[in-house]
């Protein structure tokens, strides 16, 4: 073998194969480095997915997105949806993943502006068969990332009476949250190591007084046709809490912590009809009126949270003075 | 056996090489991958980063050359992915080969290229690119030649007849008024030179680095790994260098074909005006340009942040 000088620290040496073809190789100064090690947040272009990816962002952890649409994150991020194989591909040629914050989710049905059956397909295709190809990459590996999964209180369905705790059977009642159920069970078989939350959504703006302008985002936009009546349904979700939620479970999970199923958010996931209901709104058709209340003792015990809202009614009071106290097109932050 | 077989209506030369039709169409997986390291590969079990050797199906040989461009021993790495470092060590290795295959007596004209993408012919998955040695000159370069006879230099005029779609000091990343393909992108260093050879380190490193960036925009523009052809004009010392990207993606996985028009006439038909494809792919580079690869590993574990158990 012999080494022939290449510009720029590269190193060229020459092999001969028993055919008589030559092979020439070029090496940098060294070895290939490892590859840096992020977290992926799938869903990065959704209301949830890309709040998560900038708090990390600003925590000074090394992200990379997996988004539908453009999520104009200071991080690398490729296009595609989280069930796309070449972007996985693409993102896990430059990066190893950590932790995979897995928060693609489909909008929730928009009440009455697509096929009811047209919505549960694509519910399905979002939940179930994304995430399925989406853990396929990893199926016979035995270093598989850990996933977060973003999960919902819906998966309960509605309960009476409350408080529901993480034992609690699952009664979901709809195509999206039936879905978002197989979606944990697909996760919870398939990921060796992962952490279910289900999001309970409050009412009211977060406790620094924010409020989304999420109506200036795509996934408020998705679901416009539900939003109009009702402007503080996505303007008031507690978006920090679960936030932090999330990241606490990826550090939890990245530190070797073990598997788990959590409730989270600040206590109260309320339905489009109890909203309304609470904002004195005719009920959207066709969801019933109906409200659930987590118990939150277990994620009280593991990381130490009180639930924040004791009253739904209260709640939608402040967060419509919150809204109408602000220019309808304010920016987040 | 390859022969050289001339067309008798335009003097044009045709390759024919009746051996590719045994080269593997697929590659089944990693382990079968001839591009990944391995005791019966293509590349043997020497470490490397660039790795090129002759085409096992080669559409050249003695007269002409056709090269393989391995750009990285992992299957899944792509071109516009590779660290920065790994990118420039790409263009040295292009101009290492050219430059060799370039003084060779049968060798008329060198074409480093990339088809990437299945849909754009790659026959094999693994990273890599071309370069043909023509024992010829090929009809494009000739016809370029002819045309440019003369005149002053276009490419040092390139703001003429192209759209900009991202400035650097020493290069300009252009969008021709006259696209054969949507999308279609010349990289064009402001330095009348006629080879990667005649570059300066200095330029290399931004070349490079503008080329990942315009792969990595196609990909965020179509939102998946967009199949496309790169080449390289090196016209030698009184032309001006260039390096072309022509994309076959008309967005959503729509592909556009060489149809009779081009493949009967060679008259191209584009359905993109220019100045929108000028504008998508300005603001696909730009979103590029903040990307840049994490230099540190880094783990989302925060050691300060007490370690609770699941207890429930
Ligand atoms: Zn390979
Ligand atoms: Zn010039």
């Amino acid at each position: 073998m012999s080494t022939g000088g290449a510009e720029d620290g590269a190193d060229a040496a020459v092999w001969v194969r028993p055919d008589g073809r030559s092979v020439r190789y070029y090496r940098l100064g060294e070895l290939l480095p490892p590859k840096p090690a992020v977290a992926v947040v799938t869903g990065a272009d959704t209301y949830v997915g890309r709040a998560l990816a900038q708090a990390l962002i600003s925590a000074g952890q090394p992200v990379a997105a997996l988004a539908a649409v453009p999520a104009d994150l200071s991080a690398p991020s490729v296009l595609g949806r989280a069930g796309f194989h070449p972007a996985w591909e693409a993102m896990l040629a430059a990066h190893d993943a950590s932790v995979i914050f897995h928060c693609t989710r489909r909008p929730f049905p928009p009440g009455g502006t697509r096929p009811a059956r047209r919505e549960a397909a694509l519910a399905w295709e979002t939940h179930v068969a994304d995430t399925l190809e989406m853990l396929r990459r990893w199926e016979r590996d035995d270093d598989a990332p850990p996933v977060v999964l973003l999960s919902s209180a819906a998966v309960y369905g509605a309960y009476d009476p409350h408080p529901v705790s993480e034992r609690t059977a699952l009664h979901p009642d709809s195509a999206w949250a039936e879905s978002l159920a197989a979606a944990e069970a697909l996760v919870a078989k398939v990921a060796p190591r992962h952490a279910i939350l289900r999001v309970f959504e409050v009412v009211g703006p977060d406790d620094r007084g924010r409020v989304a302008d999420s109506r200036a985002h795509p996934w408020t936009r998705l679901a416009a046709g539900f939003v109009e009546p009702l402007p503080a349904m996505w303007d008031c979700v507690a978006l920090d809490e679960v936030v932090a939620a999330l990241m606490r479970a990826g550090r939890h999970l990245a530190g070797g912590g073990p598997s788990l199923v959590l409730n989270v958010g600040s206590g109260i996931a309320a339905s489009p009809g109890k909203l309304a209901d609470a904002f004195g709104l005719p009920a959207p058709p066709p969801q019933p009126a109906r409200g659930l209340v987590a118990d939150m003792a277990c994620m009280q015990a593991t990381w130490g949270w009180a639930p924040a809202a004791p009253n739904l009614g209260a709640l939608a009071r402040a967060s419509r003075r919150a809204v109408q106290g602000r220019p309808a097109e304010a920016p987040h932050d | 056996m390859i022969s050289l077989v001339a067309d008798v209506l335009t003097d044009e030369w045709v390759s024919l090489a009746d051996a590719r039709q045994e080269r593997p169409l697929t590659s089944p997986g990693e382990s079968a991958c001839p591009f990944c390291p391995g005791p019966r590969s293509e590349v043997g079990l020497t470490p490397f980063h660039v790795a090129v050797f002759p085409n096992r199906y080669p559409v050249f040989d003695h007269p002409g050359a056709a090269e393989v461009v391995v750009y990285s021993p992992r299957h899944q790495d792509d071109y516009g992915h590779l660290s920065p470092a790994h990118g420039r060590l790409v263009w040295q290795v292009w101009r290492d080969r050219s430059a060799a295959l370039a003084e060779r007596t049968d060798v008329e004209s060198v074409l480093v290229f990339e088809n990437r993408g299945r849909r754009m012919g790659a026959t094999i998955d693994h990273p890599h690119g071309q370069i043909y040695g023509y024992p010829y000159v090929p009809p494009r370069l000739a016809h370029e030649r002819q045309v440019g006879h003369g005149s002053a230099c276009r490419l040092c005029r390139v703001d003429a007849w192209t759209l900009p779609a991202a400035e650097a000091p020493h290069w300009r990343l252009v969008v021709p008024r006259a696209m054969r393909m949507p999308y279609q992108l010349a990289l064009v260093p402001r330095r009348h030179v006629g080879t990667l050879a005649a570059l300066s380190q200095e330029e290399v490193a931004e070349g490079a680095h503008l080329l990942q960036r315009a792969y990595r925009a196609y990909d965020r523009l179509m939102g998946y790994r967009a199949a496309l052809a790169m080449g390289v004009h090196q016209p030698g010392r009184a032309g001006h260098l260039r390096l072309e990207c022509l994309p076959i993606e008309r967005g959503q996985l729509r592909q556009k074909y060489l149809a009779s028009s081009e493949l009967i006439m060679g008259a191209f038909v584009t359905d993109i005006p220019a100045e929108r494809a000028a504008e998508r792919l300005q603001a696909a580079l730009a979103a590029e340009s903040l990307m840049s690869p994490a230099s540190s590993a880094h783990h989302p574990g925060d050691p300060k942040e007490p370690r609770h158990d699941h207890s429930c």
